[in-house]
């Protein structure tokens, strides 16, 4: 559907919609000439149905928008004129029909470069202006949050699929049918209260009582005992270490008085990078691969030397986020000369981790400095304490630089984020979990275990991969959808993206913004239906290309 | 204890490098919560005039008068002075003062008064589109040359010669054809500068050039110049982000516009050389546009914004009084709500159906309104908003005007104070009609406070032998002059200054808003007198046609809405007006204290100080 | 559709042996018995499943009964538009926990003008489960009838009719419910449900149609047709039960999404109009009361959390149930007992039935 939050989409994508590809194999699209023949007659069949759509909704919107209302309760004395006016200015007189022609004829001269997809009448502006503004500032919120669902989403689901029909599966499940089951205003009104509201409030005087703390540390301990799940005796093991090693941390944060002042520093940047490196090789090499490992390690230590150099390089005047992007790039590259060095028969698999955690430590320091102006943003008159933010996607009128400008962007953004996240996380873990499900039920995952695979080789290099393939189809036009905003949450948070301009201009009776706001999603989902025909065809090799 | 304390600081606190250079800048600010974004510097256009526009120019205009708190009018001497010349024919001379610039520095002056007047009189547009069968404009050559301004008024438009301007070209003499008794609103400095106008529309760089030149457009009607001003009046001064061009956002007033970002908000910084009417003390006020009305109050209550005027519920009134810090008055805003009977459709109360006899159909209609339970709506829709709520008893004049109290003594509104069951009974068995009487009743169905004066209203009139038939639609406002589909409406009437004859449309045989089919030869005569009437005459005129509407049973006023403004409590003075522009009224006596940045958590903790250095 | 193999720590060490075990266990549980019995078993196994249909069972009754659904009476003393006295402070709830049950004359609390606050839910809920049923039903019989011609006639209707179904999925469903207000004067449970589906079938229509094109290329449709059934007796007697099982979990998947659906329709105003009752719109109308009058806000939530829950629950066990591969996960001593038999019986392990 149009909009990305999902109660607005009469369609579940969860657990059931798309058959599952089974196809261990990838084969390659070749484009042959049936292939752009195909291509021909997808493009040409998917414009007519696009102008089909846009027809229909050009003619709804001009049955059930009346332009006038306003007009007839109207005490002006010039009414009459008034509506004598606007009826003149909206071409009112003329059927819709031609109407609609008349509003093709503008967008259809973009071909020959003199087009317009008309004004909004109300004021006054170029609808192409409007979608200018409202479609970065949708995607700076969607995509954010589109992309981090799908990571957790795919996670938990695989998590909650590798250890099926235990505690953590039923919780799992249990947890994303009810996130399935709420209003999403009723999580963005919630969030309002308690993550800004609540958190800022504790901000003011960070503290927690002792039972607090000993009731956190309990429920961490029995969260990790269920995701570590083992026998009875590795369940306490964990247990004890979780809830001992969370206590300690909320003690220490609070204590420290990290809240107000938070910063990584150079030994968090270390432990969290190590951590990382150790993990990722762990996950996808296997600890015995030495020189993985060492070429992991050596970029973390390369980021934390470079730590303090760079501290000096954050505040050259003009900083901005073309140098935090060249930035990430270098850290890649450095990364990947790293695990080239080290050589050995695979140096591929060094370099790809090397990359990858040159990439989480540059993260890392990126998180770190921001971190450093907390202090500073909180305390400023205009934030007053309380930086998470409500309304908006800026505070007004900060005159800050770089690091202070993207922190308030996250203050703003944290909880759209989350609501988001919230709602659209569920069907990702339902379909991941139900996907991989199936693929290890298969033969060839059979056969690699029989091969004598070790498990994590048979899961992360057979059935990770399969698994992924049926969410490869459902992407493209989350991503598509992803453009037509998420009206309720926006409108909660008054963020003014495509949601915003698609429910503002309907309540304004605005019939044109709303055919541009349509003829952008449309087209893109429509495109992204051909891509995902394509992506079906190329992944799964029963589908034959043939329309 | 000590232990985890010292590794928490090592692993947490930052070895700190250089000065991290993020540094603030502080400002006294004040931002205030608003529904829609502003649109138009020009809110004299049909697109322009709206709420939201009227609020920022308010701030950003110097004005020859202003409603007090008491709906005074009040007169702003220093920006300029006016007085009556002549009674016959309506003469008024406005003058600027020396001294009264725009943010430019370009004096302000008769052409941008000129200019208040030129584009709203109907006379200067000389074409009108016109369609062939197929309804295409079949004279667009002679549109683009022609001259269309988008704006009009009743009272520029009777102004039928130039005005005449002064020798030192800050006075103008406003002349009208006829007599208008709420002249002295009716004409106000230009909100767009002249001198903006010439050089957008006639590409004139010299500020006294292009007044000039604006002055001869009107004074000379030169054809071709005013349709290339014409043009630049009705859509140029449009934006909603800041424009690159200053003279789209020229100010004349306290304050001027320095930053907007579409959709989200707007500062305004106050002017350094503005002394032409009270010194404001806050030096920029911040608009933040936000359209959730819940979310407004979060944001008050999260110290994002400092004032807003949310629409009132009783839960919004409850979650206010809750909160620490805040403070917040209720108030009646502009609108009125009403039930009016419909004479004209062949229902119930029209005379017709009784072979029109006028007085069985007046009893019928008096019956009706003696049910609709006033009181009961007051105490249970609108107290709990409003603790001093009463209900409206005039047809016209707004409550806490000067003269709201005169007139409500004597219109006689009194007989529909209380329901009363057994009057109505009594009136319907005189008219000797069959009851139950059908009253279709037409009301907007998802505004909730709405339904729940329906369902009041047919609970008690259901007790007299009326049933009330839900007509409730949202097209209502489409519907209200579509008598044939009901017989009663329940709606509201917003006014916007107070002058009695701004209701002149709603209550003349024929007249705009009049949907019902109403005609009293006295009432028409009254409103007739009123157009020169003044001072007590217009009280006495005022009474008289409500005497006459409540007599004929046109209908009744309930209550005005009932509106709350909240304010976090660092911020003083905060006063509101039923009339726009309500809450920014008196924004010269916003003042914000000082210890607001104290809020914030001071003390840093010990621990992250070790490791500094 | 998906197959849940139970995979576990246990299993790791020995997968094959586990699997051959918890085989024979299926094997014999399911003999002799007819696919629809195995399927009705299975859901009647699912703790989850049935649990929510009994909690679904009951909300139905209690919304049915309390105040009446058109001939049936009702027990309870107000109707949704009977105004009385508010009792409580506020209209505050006079279900009171402490000491003891009490009901008392308003259990979930009463409004502003003194409706009673259950009679409200009770009538939102009836409201609500129709536009759940009507868009459930309709939408899965377009979305079957336009998969299924697509599906089984392929080529050039196929083209035509996927065509049509992505033009469909571009509207947006907010405007059904602008448009609506603007036709029928705000809408009614019935047009809304009626014009939502008009637009909803498109997931159902797309998921038949990808059964249809595989199922028509089995063996048992080849021998349909040469013994000389017609294309509508393949269509519906022989391919359709086949597909049964991904219809019904869609069908109950979509029931889940209406709910929701009509909840934030009637959020931003587009949805059931007041003083027409809908979980939603009261949801919607009460949403300021949150922290100063929650029963107001918390009541219609929970019933609109609790029967999603529920379809979903139930959405879920006839999915686990219709699997043909699915398999219920033993007990550890189940496995072990099964273990013993077979290996008592034959000492080599039965071939999977997968």
């Amino acid at each position: 559907m149009v909009t990305s939050e999902k109660s607005l989409a009469p369609a579940p994508a969860a657990a059931t919609a798309a058959p599952a590809a089974q196809a261990p194999r990838r084969r390659s699209l070749s484009a042959s000439a049936p292939t752009l023949t195909f291509i021909g007659r997808r493009l040409l069949s998917s414009a007519i149905v696009l102008l089909g759509a846009t027809f229909i909704v050009y003619m709804l919107l001009a049955y059930a928008l009346d332009p006038l209302e306003d007009l007839y309760a109207s005490s002006a004395p010039n009414k009459e004129q008034l509506i004598e006016a606007r009826i003149r200015a909206l071409d009112l007189d003329t059927p819709p029909v031609i109407r609609y022609f008349k509003w093709l004829a503008g967008v259809l001269g973009y071909l020959i470069g003199r087009g317009t997809l008309g004004q909004s009448w109300v004021t006054n502006q170029e609808v192409t202006d409007l979608l200018a503004s409202a479609i970065p500032s949708t995607v700076q919120l969607v995509g954010g949050a589109t992309v981090l669902a799908v990571v957790l989403g795919i996670t938990v689901g695989i998590a909650s699929a590798l250890r099926q029909y235990t505690g953590f599966d039923y919780s799992v499940t249990f947890m994303s049918f009810v996130l399935y089951s709420l209003p999403s205003f009723w999580v963005a009104v919630l969030l309002k209260l308690w993550g800004a509201i609540g958190f800022n409030d504790f901000l003011a005087d960070p503290t927690l009582s002792t039972a607090m703390i000993v009731f956190l540390s309990v429920l961490a301990g029995l969260i990790w005992q269920v995701l570590i799940g083992g026998d009875l005796r590795r369940r306490l093991i964990t247990f004890a270490t979780s809830a001992l090693s969370t206590g300690v941390v909320i003690f220490a944060v609070l204590e420290s008085g990290w809240l107000l002042d938070p910063s990584l520093g150079m030994v968090g940047i270390a432990v969290l990078g190590a951590g990382a490196a150790v993990g990722l090789t762990a996950m996808t090499t296997g600890l015995h691969n030495r020189r993985a490992l060492l070429s992991s390690l050596t970029v973390v230590a390369i980021g934390v030397a470079l730590w303090f150099p760079l501290q000096y390089l954050f505040v050259v005047p003009g900083f901005n986020g073309l140098w935090v992007l060249g930035l990430g790039v270098l850290s890649v590259v450095v990364g990947l000369v790293v695990g080239r060095l080290y050589g050995g028969p695979d140096y591929g698999q060094s370099m790809r981790n090397a990359a990858i955690t040159a990439f989480v430590v540059a993260g890392l320091i990126f998180v770190d400095r921001i971190m450093q102006v907390w202090k500073p943003y909180s305390d400023s008159s205009y934030i007053n304490g309380r930086p998470i933010a409500t309304i908006g996607s800026q505070t007004p009128g900060l005159n800050g630089d770089y690091w202070v400008e993207s922190l308030d962007r996250f203050t703003h953004l944290i909880l759209p984020t989350i609501a988001l996240i919230l709602i659209s996380f569920a069907s990702y873990t339902r379909y991941s979990r139900a996907s991989l499900l199936e693929v290890m039920n298969q033969d060839y995952i059979r056969t690699a275990r029989a091969k004598g695979l070790p498990e994590r080789v048979v899961t992360v290099r057979h059935a990770f991969r399969n698994a992924l393939i049926p969410l490869a189809t459902i992407i493209p036009l989350d991503i598509a959808a992803l453009f037509g905003g998420a009206i309720i949450t926006e409108r909660i948070f008054s963020w003014s993206g495509m949601g915003s301009l698609f429910i503002h201009s309907l309540g304004a009776r605005d019939a044109d913004p709303i055919m541009g706001y349509f003829l952008v999603v449309g087209t893109l989902l429509v495109l992204a239906n051909i891509v995902v025909d394509f992506v079906y065809a190329a992944l799964d090799p029963r589908i034959r290309v043939n329309a | 204890m000590a232990a985890p304390v010292a590794v928490g600081a090592l692993v947490l606190g930052a070895c700190s490098g250089p000065e991290t250079g993020s540094e603030i800048e502080e400002d006294t600010s004040v931002s205030v919560g608003w529904n829609q974004p502003f649109y138009s510097q020009n809110n004299l256009t049909s697109v322009g005039n709206a709420t939201t526009n009227a609020n920022v120019l308010y701030l950003t205009n110097a004005q020859f008068n202003y409603y007090d708190g008491d709906l005074n009018l009040v007169k702003n001497e220093d920006v300029g002075t006016y007085e009556k010349v002549s009674d016959d024919p309506l003469t008024i001379k406005y003058t600027i003062n020396e001294g009264v610039k725009w943010s430019d520095g370009t004096p302000v002056d008769a052409a941008d008064l000129l200019l208040y007047w030129g584009p709203q009189d109907d006379d200067f547009d000389n074409v009108q589109p016109e369609y062939d069968e197929e309804g295409n404009v079949t004279n667009q050559d002679a549109i683009d040359a022609g001259v269309y301004f988008d704006g009009s008024s009743v009272a520029m438009t009777l102004i039928n010669e130039a005005p005449e301007i002064s020798d030192d070209g800050r006075s103008v003499t406003l002349v009208y054809s006829e007599p208008r008794s709420d002249w002295e609103v009716s004409f106000q400095p230009s909100p767009v500068a002249a001198h903006a106008v010439a050089k957008l529309a006639l590409g004139i760089d010299d500020a006294e050039e292009g007044k000039q030149a604006i002055i001869d457009a009107f004074s000379e009607n030169k054809t071709e110049d005013l349709s290339k001003i014409a043009k630049v009046w009705n859509s140029s001064f449009d934006f909603t982000s800041l424009p690159d061009d200053e003279s789209l956002y020229l100010s004349s007033g306290a304050y001027v516009m320095s930053e907007y970002v579409e959709n989200q908000y707007m500062t305004l910084t106050a002017r350094d050389d503005y002394e032409w009417g009270p010194k404001p003390k806050v030096s920029s006020i911040t608009i933040r546009y936000t359209e959730d009305p819940l979310a407004s109050v979060t944001a008050l209550q999260n110290g994002e914004v400092d004032l807003i005027q949310p629409q009132s519920s009783v839960d919004v009134i409850k979650t206010l009084e809750g909160l620490d810090n805040i403070e917040y008055t209720t108030a009646p805003e502009g609108t009125f709500e009403h039930v009016d009977t419909i004479m004209n459709n062949g229902g119930p109360f029209d005379p017709a159906t009784y072979g029109g006899d006028a007085e069985k159909a007046r009893k019928v209609r008096e019956a009706f309104l003696k049910t609709i339970p006033r009181q009961e709506i007051i105490e249970k829709l609108i107290k709990p908003l409003q603790e001093d709520a009463e209900t409206r008893d005039s047809f016209t004049v707004v409550p806490g005007s000067p003269t709201y109290d005169d007139v409500i003594a004597n219109n006689g509104s009194d007989a529909f104070a209380e329901v009363d069951i057994p009057g109505a009974q009594a009136l319907l068995a005189e008219a000797g009609v069959a009851t139950p009487v059908n009253v279709r009743f037409l009301y907007g169905k998802s505004n909730v406070r709405r339904a729940n004066e329906y369902q009041l209203i047919a609970a008690s009139a259901a007790q007299a032998g009326f049933n009330v038939v839900d007509e409730g639609d949202d097209q209502w406002g489409s519907r209200l002059s579509d008598t044939a589909s009901y017989d009663a409406s329940l709606f509201g009437w917003q006014s916007t200054n107070t002058f009695a004859l701004n209701s002149e449309g709603n209550y003349v045989t024929g007249g705009l808003n009049n949907f019902g089919g109403y005609s009293n030869p006295d009432v028409d005569a009254w409103y007739g007198e009123m157009a020169t009437a003044e001072g007590d005459e217009e009280k006495e005129l005022t009474t008289n046609i409500e005497k006459q509407l409540f007599a004929d049973a046109f209908g009744v006023p309930i209550f005005q809405f009932p509106g709350v403004v909240a304010n976090r409590s660092v911020l003083k003075g905060v006063s509101t007006i039923p009339l726009s522009p309500t809450i920014f009224w008196n924004y010269w006596e916003w003042e914000i204290s000082a210890e607001d940045s104290l809020d914030a958590p001071t003390a840093t903790p010990a621990a992250t100080e070790e490791t500094e250095g | 559709m998906t197959t849940p193999t139970p995979i576990t720590p246990q299993q790791l060490d020995g997968p094959e042996h586990h699997d051959v075990v918890e085989n024979a266990i299926e094997l014999k549980e399911v003999e002799g018995l007819s696919q629809g019995r195995i399927v009705l078993r299975r859901f009647l196994r699912h703790r989850g499943a049935m649990a929510s249909a009994f909690v679904l069972l009951c909300v139905v009754v209690l919304a049915t009964t309390s105040i009446g659904w058109g001939p049936i009476p009702g027990w309870w003393k107000y109707t949704p538009t009977d105004l009385s006295p508010i009792v409580n402070s506020g209209g505050a709830p006079t279900l009171s926990f402490s000491g003891g049950i009490t009901i008392g004359e308003h259990p979930f609390g009463q409004d502003n003008i003194g409706k009673d606050v259950f009679a409200l839910v009770m009538r939102g809920t009836q409201q609500s489960l129709t536009v759940m049923v009507i868009i459930g039903l309709l939408a899965s019989a377009i979305g079957i009838a336009i998969g299924a011609s697509a599906g089984f006639f392929r080529g050039r209707l196929d083209n035509l009719l996927m065509r049509f179904t992505d033009m469909v999925i571009t509207i947006p469903v907010i405007m059904v419910g602008a448009i609506l207000g603007a036709w029928v004067g705000g809408a009614n449970p019935v047009t809304l449900a009626l014009a939502l589906a008009a637009v909803s079938w498109t997931s159902m229509a797309r998921l038949v149609r990808g059964e249809f094109l595989s199922l028509r290329e089995r063996e048992f449709v080849d021998a349909a047709r040469v013994a000389g059934a017609s294309n509508g007796r393949i269509m519906f007697k022989h391919i359709l039960p086949n597909a049964v099982g991904v219809i019904i979990v869609n069908a109950t998947l979509l029931m889940a999404a209406a709910i929701l659906l009509e909840t934030a329709l009637s959020y931003l105003g587009f949805g059931i109009a007041f003083p027409d009752v809908s979980l939603g719109n009261l949801i919607n109308e009460y949403q300021t009361a949150f922290a100063t009058r929650p029963w107001l806000f918390w009541w219609p939530g929970l019933f609109i959390v609790t029967i999603a829950l529920c379809i979903n629950f139930i959405g879920d066990g006839l999915r686990d149930a219709f699997d043909p591969r699915q398999r219920r996960i033993p007990t550890r001593r189940a496995l072990a007992r099964a273990s013993r038999r077979a290996e008592r019986k034959s000492g080599v392990p039965a071939t999977a039935g997968a």
